[in-house]
């Protein structure tokens, strides 16, 4: 059997400044992604699941715990440039903000080839060949190749951040809040493209999110985050129909629904 | 949608501004009322032109920006106001919430002196019960031990706690009309609810008119009496808010209902509306919305959208009596 995708173990992110307590901003968050499983980790900011995200894509080192990417122990001090390559092609990211993610001068072409040549040894016309079964797989017409990033509008330019992720061919796909900065209806367009992607690879989803709302429509599972420390993990049905939890029940009530009674608390 | 005396009127409200080769424009022809203590929704997409009509309001925009149609607030005709007469509008009878507190307030300040450098000019000041207001304001915005919040620095406070700050400092200005300009995006949904209790609490209490700011059409429903919808630069659709889900009159507010991912359901793929929002100056004439609508017809992209009272609200879309009200989206 294939190795599952991420394993996360007793990850903990501690900062100790002098004088002062250990403050965590993440503390013992163990949870795994099935081959193919889409999983959602929600919080509100201090969460800590940016964190996480961080440290699955070995941006950042956790203080105490272990990652397995496919099998593939990630080590954090000093990596091999081999290691960082192999677990690349394994695990990629997309951000929130799709203007700041790519390279203002690079044009989009360059900015997919780059990762298509980084992991792969093709000739020219094979990458042009996968670049363009790229664009397509994420619905952006051939001709955007030559345009830079500022000719493109928020949503194309998180559809050439999502081509420029799958170029590596990863089993894992980690989206830091990749829909929260988009508008209503190109939102629900990336999210249908992001459930196509997944009808038709194996690949397994990271949906780090605050949005609640979104979650059905591209998850399998929930992790709710509070305050470094995970609150429920379960089915996404599960957690949203049945929250076991009462934070889970008040990131709910807190979604503007009709007929929707917002709630006042001291602070 | 007109009613005899609303508290605001705004009507043909056009925004652009002049440059060397064409003059861009920004908003093409915004309408809305608001009377009094009522809270309208502006909803819109990106470049629709919600938060650069709320300005034009005020006459916020840089003197070069040439703001045409009408605006009334209470009796004044605000774009014919006077400077002094626009000054003490400004400083009497409105009050605007903006998106990141932070980036509104000045940091080197504390807290309290941010609250009462709006009211030192006024006439009468007198700074011992103008600070006893600041306190009762920010008691009733929720904050605990005011006294101290009063003499902290805005580094001190979390990002909700500095928005209920603002809308203290607003409701201490005793304004008529609140301008909320996307009060709620940048914070966190539990805080999101408490900063709309907040600002529906003081609607009640001082009878105020609120003008919501928003890109998310689930809250306007949820939280205001009116919503207009506004895209490329227009209002598109004025309706109750109580009605907008289940019966919007304009494709486009159809088509945003339809793309909105439910809570309570699971669909395998959302009903989208193909396309990107365009801003008002990508539309050149006809219905500027046709290329995305489901519903045009060749005829659409050379007619000219006006906005018509419709079904106790009002709509700008040529097939209207063919296809509205829309039936539930999604």
């Amino acid at each position: 059997m294939a190795p599952i995708p991420v394993v996360a173990e007793q990850l903990a992110k501690v900062y100790t400044f002098r004088g002062h307590p250990p403050t965590y901003a993440v503390k013992d968050v163990s949870f795994t992604v099935a081959a193919g499983e889409s999983m959602a980790i929600v919080g509100e900011s201090g969460s800590g699941k940016t964190t996480i995200a961080r440290i699955l894509m070995g941006l950042e080192s956790p203080s105490s715990g272990r990652v397995a990417i496919c099998g593939h122990e990630r080590t954090y001090r000093s990596p091999s440039k081999k290691q960082r390559r192999s677990l690349g092609s394994l695990v990629q990211m997309v951000f929130q903000d799709p203007y700041s993610s790519l390279d203002p001068r690079q044009r989009i072409a360059d900015a997919i080839d780059e990762v298509i040549t980084l992991f792969f040894r093709l000739s020219r016309s094979e990458v042009q060949a996968r670049r363009s079964s790229l664009l397509e797989q994420v619905g952006l017409d051939e001709r955007i190749a030559s345009a830079l990033p500022r000719q493109l509008s928020g949503g194309q330019r998180q559809r050439v951040a999502i081509a420029r992720a799958l170029a590596a061919k990863p089993e894992v796909l980690v989206l830091d809040e990749a829909v929260a900065a988009l508008d209503m209806s190109i939102r629900a367009q990336v999210l249908n493209l992001l459930a196509d992607i997944r009808e038709r690879t194996q690949i397994s989803y990271l949906f780090i999110s605050h949005d609640l709302s979104t979650l059905r429509q591209v998850t399998d599972t929930t992790l709710v985050m509070r305050h470094g420390e995970m609150v429920e993990y379960g089915a996404t049905e599960q957690v949203l129909s049945e929250p076991a939890m009462e934070y889970t029940k008040q990131l709910l009530d807190s979604i503007p629904v009709p007929g929707w009674m917002p709630r006042r608390r001291a602070v | 949608m007109e009613s005899p005396d609303p508290y605001v009127a705004v009507r043909h409200l056009s925004v652009r501004l002049p440059d060397d080769r064409q003059d861009k424009v920004l908003v093409r022809d915004v309408n809305f009322d608001i009377e009094r203590g009522e809270m309208v929704g502006l909803v819109g997409e990106s470049g629709s032109g919600k938060s650069i009509s709320a300005r034009a309001m005020l006459r916020l925009l840089p003197p070069r920006a040439v703001v045409d149609g009408s605006v009334e607030i209470g009796s004044e005709r605000v774009l014919e106001l006077g400077k002094r007469d626009l000054r003490k509008l400004r400083q009497y009878r409105v009050a605007m919430i903006f998106q990141d507190p932070r980036a509104f307030i000045n940091p080197v300040r504390k807290v309290g002196a941010f609250m009462l450098e709006g009211l030192q000019e006024r006439p009468g000041y007198d700074a011992v019960s103008a600070r006893r207001d600041a306190l009762a304001r920010l008691e009733e915005v929720g904050l605990d031990s005011p006294e101290k919040r009063f003499n902290q620095y805005p580094y001190e406070l979390s990002g909700g706690m500095l928005q209920r700050v603002l809308i203290a400092a607003a409701l201490l200005v005793q304004p008529a009309l609140i301008i909320a300009d996307e009060p709620t995006t940048a914070l966190d949904v539990t805080t999101q609810s408490e900063i709309m209790a907040l600002i529906e609490d003081a609607r009640k209490e001082y009878d105020l008119s609120v003008l919501f700011i928003t890109h998310d059409l689930d809250l306007a429903i949820a939280t205001c009496d009116r919503i207009a919808v506004i895209y490329a630069g227009r209002t598109v659709e004025e309706q109750r808010a109580s009605l907008i889900a289940e019966a919007p009159l304009h494709p486009y507010t159809y088509g945003l209902l339809s793309a909105r991912p439910r809570l309570a359901s699971h669909n395998e793929r959302l009903p989208t509306i193909p396309g990107r929002p365009i801003a008002a100056f990508e539309s050149a004439g006809g219905c500027p919305f046709a290329p995305r609508c489901a519903f045009a017809q060749p005829e659409c992209t050379a007619w000219e959208p006006r906005l018509d009272d419709f079904r106790g609200g009002s709509v700008a879309c040529r097939r209207r009596d063919e296809i509205s009200p829309l039936g539930q989206g999604g």
